[in-house]
């Protein structure tokens, strides 16, 4: 710094100090506030570290609300099928009231529209055709070959770590929860996406506010009386999914 | 002040020699081995210096940490045609049956994904009633056994089905036959061998079990004039004496009979009845262990008692009375033959006597006993028999002496492992190795596989239809779970045996058409409940099972085509007139008992009695037996059943010789054996065959006597598990009488070189006078006369201020009110007989690790439900304050078991404690409570601290020590290791990684999943519809689970039940799981009360006043 002085002045610049040196004298002047800056530096990195580690295994941006889209073996648009079709989700998914997965559909599902319909909008008969290929039918000949049988290898989207468990029917079926509320709105999704982080984080939130629907299930009968004469007086007490002990470890964790 | 005084490290440092100098310069008191660590001249020359290693390190760990966030393509691949019936993430359970040729189970196989994964119990049985044993739980792992044969082999070489049917059928043609088979309970497949029989003339088909019952059946033919195996009943009876007879544990049909028996034990205040079971045998078995009174006997005595009890019973009942050897060197058996012999009379028609004998005079004697207590018909059933057990020992050593002598050309082996299995006196290989071709049909290459020339590996059972007829009028339908998982392309692929058989006599049909053939043709006719066929064969399907109830005046239609119209082929006609005969039971057959119509004089008893002493004993008899675990070797590769401690020793993972303590201490060998001290090593040598084994010292094994487990010492290369474990003891198997025994008379015990380790996941073997706390016991006398203060007293502690409180009302805490559930679990202690089905249900509904032997020798064995097992001790409080014992003395001698102990289970999983010592502990809440009462443990958020292990009162909590599903030291032993073996897993169930605890949840999955269907169905969950794995198994319905918010819930009635008790309550935990005490039917007291004797005195006398 000094040496710039000299230099503005148009003094020599004295060339025993180097930058270095300058930099170190005017550190060791001023050693609180260099203390303080390596703290504070100090704490940001690892404060940016521990965020990062929560957003390991997360492929969601909660800003921009962009999730994991990736490429599909074949160019499936929901935005087609669902959205200008309507097709009920449940035609494909049809597990999702029966089973913890809601179900990739089976190739024979598909091909109950498209042996008929064999010409897609915007690739032709190209993406169909991979259908055929999967389970060896000849749209030609309209006959199938087993022996052709090649399955699809889909990528699966809403990816959940194994120490968890999910039970898409336990939600649906007794939660009432519609598909778009975890899916986004899928109808407009020409690429599958994921549209909720899929945290705990989330899963959580949601337990917390969500309340159970009680009537008209024989099965809460006894608790929801039960919660009625613990919050009896109290207003504007809400039977969520947290109240009836929907935040404990062991029921997802086992 | 300075110190004066001068502390040395040790001597060497006082006496300061030069090495000491030169020694205490270096800080490692030895030289690492650094040279060795670096891989000596390599690592010099290598350039890698510090920087580069660091460099290195720091690129590696960077390239980590960006893998872990790149995100995992998960491919998700769909059926092409879905099965309507699978639903992936749904269970789907199928009725089949379990039958090895050993052992019989009608069970519910569950499916996920279309893999079976786990084994259960069918509720519609009328045999084994819904009831497991821990082979039966365990077979399911056999279906992914790595061990399995992919294809056919000939001449030791992998083969082609095509190639291997040539070679069978050249060799076929005008050569003799036989077809070695353990007993075949399958019409169909019976109706098969015929088929055979007929295409090839010079077939005999020998059946020969490894473990013989054939005495059974000649003593029925000796009594009765019918070759068969009689059931039992054991429910109905009053009195239950066993001569060496493990019936709850392994003989005949142990799951039927385990549920008879606890029937007789479940005892009330209002009803103070139980059945008295006197046992007599020379090892402690899991049912002497179960009895009332036991003694112990020498092997070569066991007939002796026999002969004793005839007698007794006899004078007592007027009858004629045997000569023979009486002799019998225990006094105190003697005297309770006596009793037993009272206690029979007594109860006529309500008692029952079975022997595990295998000697044609010791059982025709027994029938003779049974016979003369009018037993016939009401507990003993020739009637409706089993046909389990037919094997002919006469015959398979008629079939040894002809294959020696080279009259047979080929030789067919089926469901049984005669290399392995048969005594060492008939030298069964060598005779083996002189026929010209052998086929094997075993699906891994066992000791008879590796010997013969064309192996035909069949399905797995899993994987195949059969049906059974384990008794007569019951039968059964086994059914493919899955497709066999060794086909082609990828394989050559198995072949079920049947149609193998089938195709080589000519046969264009497979065997599932021929089954449905039989069923169409023979049973269908017999069961008047369907009136079409096809609804027939669904209905049975789905049940499993299939009772017939047949009218004498039946008569079959003519079988002229069979369900797919094809023409019957010939053999069947034969084994359909038998099966129509063997049907004709009267169909009221379980409410009035069959008479037994005596046809046939009573037997020469005289003759009896001198063939059922022709053993001679010595200093030492040897009587072999089985394990729970192994039983007679067919599951050896099965490391769920290798890891499972014996019910009675809690050793894993071997065999060896029991030995008396008293013999042991009289030998100068090993006694006292923990994990510490290591086993001293035996050789024993009977008629030229000499083994080595390592010696445990037993508490209840007769004096005299010596005894080794059956299954072990395996030496098929390919069975990675089994091979090297133990010691053969198949061939100490006796031919006495032509029935293959059991006992060996007179062996030689000498001691052996070296040392052995001993792997036991129990160690302390006495309750070390803690029974109020842990093990409350009564006697039925004490029980029915005294209230319940006296033997189920209230846990009470001393407070401030003088006088005593109930301990739930000193309280830290408040209670959490459960508002939804409250699960409890509640044990019957009077029920638990010890069989361990259910921990191996558990290991495999909750996909618990195999560690090996290693681990569990450091007791990390993984078990999230043991049983624990006290024997008693001649020492207690009370008898020490008599002899003026010190505390510590007092203390030293309660460590001892008895010489004969009484022994008690306990069945032993988190206890879900309310106020749960572990949930305090844990820094990071790993472990907390439900609002359901359970205590939940999170795999994910633990640590690994195991301060929660060290602060549980019951030690039930686990720690993962390593990876046991990946890391190599468990490669051998862990089925998680293998692409194979990892099927098995429960996919509702985390596999815990390494560094976390884990411990019994309850089953959380099953109640999570009742749960959901009960809140699908919008209907409260009703009481018996969730089941723990281990409520399940259970064949005596010694465990109940339910909601003790549900006041109508069967858990509720057991835990009002005024011997339903808390472990450990002093302490103030508040377990969720409660246990009824055991209830012994002794006359001796069990309390250390004064009282007791006054009330016994005045129950005598009400008992004399009833009777």
């Amino acid at each position: 710094m000094q040496n710039a002085a000299n230099r503005a002045e148009g003094k020599a610049e004295n060339p025993d100090i180097t930058f270095g040196q300058e930099v170190r004298n005017w550190m060791a002047g001023h050693r609180r506030l260099v203390g303080v800056f390596i703290i504070i530096i100090a704490f940001g990195g690892m404060k940016s570290c521990w965020d990062a580690c929560y957003n390991i295994g997360v492929y969601y941006d909660w800003k921009t609300q962009k999730g994991y889209k990736p490429e599909q073996p074949i160019k499936f648009s929901h935005k087609l099928h669902a959205g200008e079709n309507e097709i009920a989700c449940q035609y494909c998914h049809s597990s999702v009231e029966k089973s913890r997965h809601a179900g990739i559909p089976s190739v024979n599902i598909c091909m109950n529209c498209h042996k008929g319909i064999q010409k897609g909008p915007q690739y032709g008969e190209k993406e169909i055709g991979k259908i055929y290929a999967a389970n060896g039918f000849d749209p030609k000949t309209g006959k199938y070959d087993t022996s052709k049988e090649n399955p699809l290898k889909w990528i699966k989207v809403h990816n959940l770590p194994d120490h968890v468990y999910f039970n898409h029917s336990q939600h649906v079926v007794v939660g009432q929860i519609k598909c778009e509320q975890c899916h986004g709105n899928v109808k407009e999704m020409t690429v599958a996406e994921q549209k909720a982080p899929l945290t705990m984080k989330w899963c959580i939130e949601c337990h917390r506010k969500t309340e159970v629907v009680m009537e008209g299930n024989a099965y809460y009968d006894r608790l929801h009386k039960a919660l009625k004469e613990k919050y009896a007086g109290q207003y504007d007490v809400k039977f969520t999914v947290e109240k009836i002990g929907g935040l404990e470890c062991g029921k997802c964790h086992y | 002040m300075s110190m004066s005084k001068k502390y040395w490290k040790g001597l060497p440092e006082l006496h300061n020699s030069p090495e000491f100098q030169e020694q205490a310069k270096n800080e490692f008191a030895q030289p690492l081995p650094m040279d060795e660590f670096l891989g000596s001249d390599e690592a010099e020359q290598s350039g890698t210096s510090r920087r580069d290693f660091l460099k290195v390190m720091g690129f590696s760990t960077a390239a980590v940490a960006l893998a872990a966030c790149e995100t995992p393509v998960i491919k998700s691949i769909p059926y092409i045609v879905k099965p309507e019936e699978v639903t992936p993430g749904v269970a789907n359970f199928y009725a089949s049956t379990f039958y090895d040729g050993h052992d019989y189970s009608s069970i519910l196989v569950k499916t996920r994904e279309g893999r079976p994964i786990k084994i259960e119990g069918n509720d519609l049985s009328k045999i084994t009633h819904g009831g497991t044993t821990a082979r039966v739980q365990a077979s399911v792992l056999g279906l992914y056994d790595g061990a399995r044969l992919r294809g056919p082999m000939l001449k030791g070489k992998d083969a082609s089905w095509k190639n291997v049917d040539e070679a069978v059928a050249a060799s076929l043609a005008g050569g003799t036959v036989r077809v070695l088979t353990s007993t075949i309970i399958s019409p169909s497949t019976k109706a098969v061998i015929a088929e055979f029989t007929a295409k090839y003339p010079n077939t005999k088909h020998v059946t020969y079990d490894a473990i013989s019952y054939n005495a059974l059946t000649k003593a029925n033919k000796n009594v009765f004039g019918k070759s068969v195996v009689s059931s039992y009943d054991f429910s109905k009876a009053k009195t239950i004496v066993g001569l060496a007879c493990d019936f709850l544990g392994n003989w005949l049909n142990p799951t039927e009979f385990a549920k008879q028996y606890a029937q007789t034990r479940k005892v009330t205040k209002d009803k103070p009845e139980m059945s008295k079971h006197y046992h007599f045998e020379s090892n402690l078995s899991l049912t002497g262990a179960n009895a009332d009174e036991r003694y112990m006997v020498k092997g070569s005595e066991l007939g002796s008692v026999a002969i004793a009890l005839f007698n007794e019973v006899a004078s007592a009942t007027d009858n004629s009375k045997v000569s023979g050897n009486e002799k019998i060197s225990n006094a105190d058996a003697v005297k309770a033959i006596k009793k037993a012999a009272n206690a029979l009379v007594k109860h006529k028609g309500q008692s029952v006597v079975v022997s595990g004998v295998n000697d044609e005079g010791v059982q025709t004697l027994v029938n003779g006993i049974n016979k003369m207590l009018d037993n016939y018909g009401k507990t003993v059933d020739v009637e409706n028999h089993f046909n389990l057990k037919q094997g002919d020992d006469k015959e398979f050593t008629d079939l040894v002496a002809d294959m020696a002598a080279g009259k047979v050309n080929v030789l067919m082996t089926y469901a049984c492992n005669p290399v392995y299995t048969a005594p060492a006196s008939l030298k069964f290989a060598d005779a083996y190795k002189k026929v010209a071709t052998k086929v094997s049909f075993a699906n891994v290459l066992d000791e008879t596989a590796q010997l013969a020339d064309v192996v035909c590996p069949d399905h797995h059972w899993l994987e195949s239809w059969n049906d059974a007829n384990p008794k007569r009028g019951h039968y059964s339908l086994q059914q493919p779970t899955i497709n066999p998982i060794f086909a082609s392309p990828r394989h050559e692929g198995t072949r079920q045996f049947q149609d193998s058989i089938l195709g080589w006599s000519g046969s264009k049909i497979d065997y599932l058409t021929y089954l449905q053939g039989v069923w169409n043709n023979s049973i269908f006719p017999n069961q008047g409940k369907h009136a079409d066929f096809p609804s027939f064969w669904a209905n049975a399907l789905h049940d499993g099972v299939v009772k017939t109830y047949v009218h004498k005046d039946i008569v079959l239609a003519p079988m002229a085509k069979d369900s797919t119209g094809k023409p019957i082929l010939a053999g069947i006609a034969t084994v359909i007139n038998e099966l129509v005969n063997d049907s004709i039971i009267k169909p009221e057959v379980e409410k009035t008992p069959v008479t037994v119509t005596e046809t046939l004089p009573n037997p020469d008893y005289n003759k009896s009695a001198t063939m059922a002493t022709a053993i001679k004993g010595g200093a030492f008899d040897l009587v072999v037996y089985e394990k729970i675990g192994l039983g007679n070797g067919n599951h050896s590769n099965n490391p769920w059943l290798m890891e499972l401690p014996d019910p009675i020793s809690k050793v894993t993972w071997d065999n060896y010789i029991t030995m008396s303590p008293i013999d042991v201490k009289a030998m100068g060998l090993n006694e006292m054996l923990r994990q510490d001290t290591q086993g001293s090593i035996v050789d024993v040598t009977f008629n030229g065959v000499k083994i080595t084994a390592p010696l445990f010292s037993q508490p209840g094994q007769a004096p005299g006597t010596i005894g080794l487990a059956l299954g072990y010492g395996r030496t098929a290369e390919t069975m990675k598990v089994a091979n090297g474990v133990g010691v053969n003891a198949f061939q100490f198997l006796n031919i006495v009488n032509d029935t293959i025994q059991n006992v060996a008379g007179n062996v030689t015990v000498t001691k052996a070189e070296g040392k052995h380790d001993f792997a036991a996941t129990q160690i302390q073997h006495t309750i070390m006078g803690r029974e109020e706390y842990l093990l409350r016991e009564v006697s039925l006398p004490e029980y029915a006369a005294l209230g319940k203060e006296e033997w189920n007293p209230a846990t009470e502690l001393p407070v401030h201020g003088g006088g005593k409180k109930h301990v739930n009302d000193i309280d830290l805490w408040d209670a959490h009110p459960r508002l939804n559930h409250k699960w409890g679990l509640t044990i019957d202690m009077n029920s638990c007989i010890g069989c361990s089905a259910c921990v191996v249900a558990c290991t495999s509904e909750n996909n618990v690790a195999v560690v090996g032997k290693k681990e569990v020798a450091k007791t990390r064995d993984m078990f999230w439900l043991r049983i624990d097992r006290y024997y008693s001790s001649d020492m207690n409080k009370a008898k020490a304050a008599e002899e003026h014992k010190g505390t510590k003395e007092m203390y030293i001698e309660m460590e001892n078991p008895s010489a004969n102990p009484k022994v008690t289970f306990q069945p032993m999983m988190c206890q879900h404690c309310n106020h749960a010592p572990c949930e305090t502990v844990c820094p990071v809440l790993a472990t907390s409570h439900s609002t359901e009462g359970l205590n939940m443990m999170t795999y994910n958020r633990c640590i690994g601290t195991r301060y929660c292990a060290n602060n549980c009162p019951f030690k039930v909590r686990r720690f993962n020590w390593f990876n046991y599903n990946s890391n190599d030291w468990f490669a051998d032993v862990n089925p998680a290791q293998q692409e194979l073996g990892r099927m098995v897993l429960n996919p509702d169930v985390v596999v815990r990684s390494r560094g976390v605890m884990e411990k019994c949840s309850m089953c959380a999955q099953r109640l999570q999943a009742g749960k959901l269907v009960a809140k699908k169905a919008g209907m409260p969950i009703v009481d018996g519809a969730i089941k723990t794995a281990c409520q399940q198994a259970c064949p005596t319905n010694a465990i109940m689970f339910g909601d003790v918010n549900d006041e109508n819930a069967e858990v509720v009635k057991w835990r009002e039940n005024d011997r339903n008790y808390l472990l450990l309550e002093d302490v103030g935990v508040k377990p969720t799981v409660s246990y009824m005490l055991k209830v012994r039917n002794q006359e001796e007291t069990i309390l250390e009360k004064k009282e007791v004797v006054s009330a016994k005195h005045e129950e005598a006398h009400t008992e004399e006043k009833h009777s």
